[in-house]
């Protein structure tokens, strides 16, 4: 019994000493209310935890403490975690498209007879669908190796055309550049590896 | 003596800074934002030293270090949150100072919030 009672007015001077060197350090701002209020509660508790554990009811504060805030954290991560589910899918999606356009950017520039490739895709971004991330549309802009490409090919004047009915022959024109062997060779790959449909990619000459 | 150091740097700082106020108010704030810091720093390793001391000597008298440590990281919490309250308003920007309040006051009473429902416990366990 005395030790117990050397014990509980040790633990309550210490603490008393302890909550008044902390009042005299904590700022005179709007904090120190609170801090008042949290020491007091903790003096309280302080007071008649050895008791009533001395009757054989008294709780494990740490315990009880623990608990608490692990309840709090979890809280605190599932309803931040609905926010950062959207956040963190838009960013994977970002990943996965750059990923997307840099394999089609070296699968292109491996083809024979494409000097440059710039890509571009479309995919699925609404993370509710079952197909999301699937990707809808490929484009890829080329450039072609010129035949002679150790000589210094001389610019040409170009014609100024003026009807407009003419243009449409032009463009046909600069379609016809893109070898069918080529094009198909690149269709086939696309599909392949992104297992799309071939109507769904669309390649187009870059102009120089 | 530390308290004349700290006392010289915050007049040269202070005067610095009133002197630099009227031609560029934005150094005179960073003046005052790095003094605050010097200043903290340099009192940092002194409660560092006397808040061990305590603990040595709750641990000596068998005290439940859990109240010792959470008083210890509120008081943390509190100093943080006035010191850049005090930094936004000596700037002229009240309302972030009170919004950084806010926030040091709720960060408390989460801290505290396992304390009072252990409180509250301890209350309903007394209650026949």
């Amino acid at each position: 019994m005395i030790d117990f009672l050397k014990n509980w007015v040790l633990n309550v001077v210490t603490l008393v000493v302890f909550i008044m060197l902390i009042e005299m350090l904590i700022p005179s701002g709007k904090t120190k209310k609170i801090v008042n209020l949290v020491t007091g509660f903790i003096l309280v508790i302080g007071l008649i935890n050895p008791l009533l554990k001395l009757v054989g009811s008294g709780i494990a504060l740490g315990e009880f403490q623990m608990a608490g805030s692990n309840y709090i954290d979890k809280k605190e991560v599932m309803i931040n975690s609905e926010v950062l589910e959207e956040k963190q899918i838009r960013q994977i999606t970002n990943v996965y498209r750059e990923k997307i356009i840099a394999q089609l950017k070296s699968i292109t520039q491996n083809i024979e007879g494409i000097k440059d490739a710039k890509a571009d895709i479309i995919i699925n971004e609404d993370y509710t669908s079952e197909r999301f991330g699937e990707v809808k549309k490929v484009y890829l802009y080329l450039s072609l190796e010129d035949e002679d490409e150790g000589i210094k090919r001389v610019l040409s004047v170009k014609k100024v055309e003026i009807d407009l009915g003419q243009s449409e022959d032009i463009e046909q024109q600069h379609e016809k550049q893109l070898d069918e062997k080529i094009r198909f060779e690149l269709e086939d790959k696309v599909a392949r590896l992104l297992n799309v449909q071939k109507e769904d990619i669309v390649i187009s000459l870059e102009e120089d | 003596m530390e308290i004349f150091q700290i006392i010289g740097l915050a007049l040269v700082a202070t005067i610095i800074a009133l002197l630099l106020k009227s031609h560029r108010p934005e150094m005179a704030l960073q003046i005052s934002l790095v003094t605050g810091i010097i200043i903290f720093l340099v009192i940092l390793g002194k409660i560092t030293a006397v808040v061990d001391l305590l603990n040595s000597y709750a641990e000596r008298v068998n005290i439940d270090m859990v109240y010792i440590n959470t008083l210890l990281k509120i008081v943390g919490i509190a100093y943080i949150a006035e010191f850049g309250a005090e930094v936004c308003r000596d700037a002229g920007e009240g309302a972030i100072a009170s919004k950084v309040e806010l926030a040091g006051k709720v960060i408390i009473v989460v801290m505290a919030v396992p304390i009072i429902t252990s409180l509250l416990d301890l209350i309903i366990s007394v209650m026949p």
